[in-house]
């Protein structure tokens, strides 16, 4: 791949980075290596702290209207998304949390809010173009390729502005740990934490709210849970179904669409 | 220690086709020598959940899969994941009740490539026995969202001739459990235990939580004959004897046990072979899919809750006249429940923040998806199961990638239609990707050279022995498979009863 120049401006349109106040080449040797970021981290930050902070940035909390990760911390929340974390060690969370200062002047856990969420918007520019939020497909060229990794766009490209320089190693950590911690922090929220199993009894057997109707439903209202927020109202109540099973009986099954349909 | 009973027939797998074979048999099928009732063995790996008054819905199964969002079968030690399910029912009790039976290419296919006498006409009994019985019809415009109008409208436009789903559903309320994986509190989904009562009615006995080692053949010439089965139950090994054995163990698993029982290809089996056909395991086919993720500005459907299985229509190749290269249209999550943890991993949901929130308002109601693939693959492309490991492998073809992207094209207009916004990602290649709803790894044939079971659904070199699934017919079908499935096990039954169940045979 030959090596191109552009300016900043242009480098940015390419990449799409958001990073507002600088530019960032990714490579092979470049950069701090993973090995001299791993000689300097703080042995005692424990990974746990991250995710608590990384959950706070990916789903901030501002009462009312935006309930957020936060409040969860309580039921233990962190807890259960490290629960699912695998793959990742110790040593890719200090390294996430160390890569921030050579960019942003602090480590991670010592940035301020609005910080943290510029490092958040630096490691998703690492990611290749579409990956969040996709808004319109009239935006993505279709003469372009999509699926090209952005990384090669980077590597190419020679800034005429000094940018930041970043070890392509290192950005790959920071991918992994990113792409895990989002993907399992708003998956656990959104699944309804901390209500997201239903109470069994002691032979692992669910136990029903209604044992009338035998209802199962998680769902209480003295928290503000992800289903809550996305408008999930989970299991039906014995009343909805009421009102459907009203609702439905009235279809005629057999009916004029059905007449060219041999069953 | 070794336990020993007899039965005039055994069959193996209670899932979608083994129930109904059973109960069909038991229910239509003497001893042709006595005249007596058939003593029939139905066996299942799995356990049966069965209520104490009538029907399938007692409290214990009530309670345990209704109403539970999918995620928690993972917590179920007794039950694993759907996906790996085993249980009496298979599949059924947990499919997503789209029921699609043959369309006229299909029984085509298997006639002309095969040399078998699956015509519509010769297959219609059965197939109306299984469409009647688990209420098969097209789901009623009433139940219709607004994104199932928005893609049908589409369609129209477009020029195709877009219908309802096919679901199989009795007194259903459209709660959207359907889907994914759920059981349903009501039993509403169309399932093969609707079967079981004729079965059991009949003198048929049930043995549940026994695993198959084996189908017992014993060598006779250059084929073999059935003696029975081996399985173990409560860490009993028990020797079951009939000299007619029905594998129903579907798709991955009928191959892989009998590979077990020393009947396939020698090249895999070595000297565990025992009686040999080079098919086993072999000639898998099936569709190859892609689901489009699309969003819309407004909501179309209701939060958490689902009505049908969807819109779909056919596009042919010109090309092919028979078949090759069929795709199917169908909108997906268009009417069916997006959950919100998947909404939150949405492709069009930003990244982080506040605006992650905003959008998770209303995700659950305005995400779907354009569902795409090609249903009928060229008749040179097959994949094989490994007879060790139940793994199977697809590899694949250019023209499938072609025919991908050609409907790939359609996709994006159907999107400008209906108003959306579609993600342009797509994979670059879809070798190694197909093979679903698979089939055709134990197909019927005409010639042992190039198939394990005859029209009959006898294996070609071994005396007795039985396999009816989805492995059982010879090419892709233009839908899903389960429906196919339970009216393989309906046919097989009538072909078993006039061949080997009746008075003068």
């Amino acid at each position: 791949m030959s090596t191109q120049r552009a300016t900043r401006r242009q480098f940015i349109k390419r990449t799409g980075f958001s990073v507002a106040s600088f530019s960032v080449l990714v490579q092979e040797g470049r950069g701090k290596s993973l090995q001299q970021y791993l000689e300097e981290i703080s042995p005692d930050l424990e990974p746990r702290d991250v995710i608590a902070a990384l959950g706070d940035t990916l789903i901030p909390t501002y009462e009312p209207d935006y309930p957020g990760y936060r409040r969860l911390e309580k039921h233990g929340i962190t807890e259960e998304v490290l629960k699912g974390l695998k793959g990742v060690g110790k040593k890719d969370f200090l390294t996430f949390n160390e890569v921030s200062k050579d960019f942003f002047g602090k480590p991670f856990m010592e940035l301020d809010e609005e910080k943290r969420a510029d490092y958040v918007d630096f490691v998703m520019g690492l990611f290749p173009e579409g990956s969040f939020g996709v808004s319109d497909f009239n935006a993505l060229s279709r003469t372009e390729s999509h699926n090209r990794d952005v990384s090669d766009l980077v590597e190419s490209a020679e800034l005429i502005d000094e940018p930041k320089e970043l070890d392509k190693q290192v950005a790959m950590v920071l991918q992994r740990i990113f792409k895990l911690c989002r993907t399992r922090v708003l998956t656990v929220f959104y699944r309804n934490f901390p209500y997201h199993t239903i109470e069994r009894d002691a032979e692992g057997m669910p136990i029903p709210t209604d044992q009338e109707h035998q209802i199962i439903n998680p769902n209480k209202s003295d928290i503000i849970t992800g289903w809550d927020i996305a408008n999930f109202r989970g299991p039906l109540s014995w009343e909805e179904e009421l009102e459907r099973r009203d609702r439905f009986m009235k279809i005629h099954w057999h009916g004029e669409q059905e007449k060219d349909n041999i069953y | 220690m070794v336990k020993t009973r007899e039965y005039d027939l055994i069959v193996v797998g209670a899932g979608m086709a083994g129930i109904i074979l059973a109960a069909r048999i038991a229910e239509k099928g003497i001893n042709s020598r006595t005249g007596d009732r058939l003593r029939i063995a139905l066996v299942e790996a799995g356990p049966h959940v069965k209520r104490e008054v009538g029907g399938y819905s007692d409290p214990d199964w009530r309670r345990m899969v209704p109403q539970i969002v999918w995620e928690e079968f993972k917590n179920i030690p007794r039950w694993p994941w759907p996906y790996g399910l085993k249980m009496v029912g298979g599949c059924s009790p947990h499919w997503g009740a789209n029921a699609f039976p043959p369309y006229d290419i299909d029984y085509k296919n298997w006639v002309d490539e095969m040399e078998i006498d699956w015509t519509q006409n010769n297959m219609k009994t059965a197939v109306d026995d299984v469409m009647k019985t688990l209420h098969v019809h097209e789901d009623p415009e009433q139940a219709f969202s607004v994104g199932d109008h928005l893609f049908r409208d589409a369609g129209y436009a477009l020029g195709y001739h877009p219908r309802g789903y096919m679901t199989a559903r009795k007194n259903c309320i459209y709660c959207g459990f359907i889907g994914s994986g759920h059981g349903c509190k009501y039993d509403a989904k169309g399932s093969s235990l609707w079967y079981l009562p004729t079965f059991l009615e009949h003198g048929g006995e049930l043995i549940s939580d026994a695993e198959v080692q084996r189908v017992n053949i014993e060598k006779k010439g250059a084929g073999g004959v059935v003696t029975g089965i081996t399985y173990l139950k409560a860490g009993q090994t028990i020797q079951a004897r009939a000299n007619k054995v029905a594998v129903c163990c579907g798709t991955w698993g009928s191959p892989v046990l009998l590979g077990k029982s020393g009947y396939g290809p020698k090249s895999e089996l070595g000297s565990k072979t025992l009686v040999e056909n080079k098919n086993v395991g072999q000639n898998l086919d099936g569709d190859t899919r892609y689901r489009i993720p699309v969003i819309f500005d407004q909501p179309i459907k209701e939060a958490g809750r689902g009505t049908t299985g969807g819109i779909y229509w056919y596009d042919d190749d010109p090309k092919f006249s028979d078949g090759t290269g069929r795709v199917r249209f169908a909108d997906k999550d268009m009417s069916k429940i997006t959950y919100p943890h998947v909404a939150a991993m949405s492709e069009f949901a930003p990244g982080y923040g506040k605006a992650h929130m905003d959008f998770m308002r209303e995700a659950i109601t305005r995400l779907g998806a354009i569902d795409i693939g090609v249903s009928k693959p060229p008749t040179h492309v097959k994949g094989w199961v490994d007879l060790h490991t139940g793994a199977h492998n697809y590899p694949g073809d250019a023209y499938i990638d072609q025919r991908m992207n050609q409907v790939r094209e359609i996709a994006i207009e159907i999107a400008k239609l209906m108003k959306c916004k579609i993600s342009m990602r797509f994979p670059s290649t879809f070798r190694g990707r197909g093979g679903g709803h698979g089939n055709g790894t134990c197909r019927a044939g005409s010639r042992p050279q190039n198939s394990v079971i005859n029209q009959d659904f006898e294996a070609h070199e071994v005396q007795g022995l039985f396999v009816a699934d989805c492995s059982s017919y010879p090419r892709a079908v233009s839908s899903n498979c389960g429906i196919v499935g339970a009216i393989m096990g309906a046919f097989a039954a009538r072909r078993m009863v006039r061949n080997y169940f009746s008075r003068g045979v």
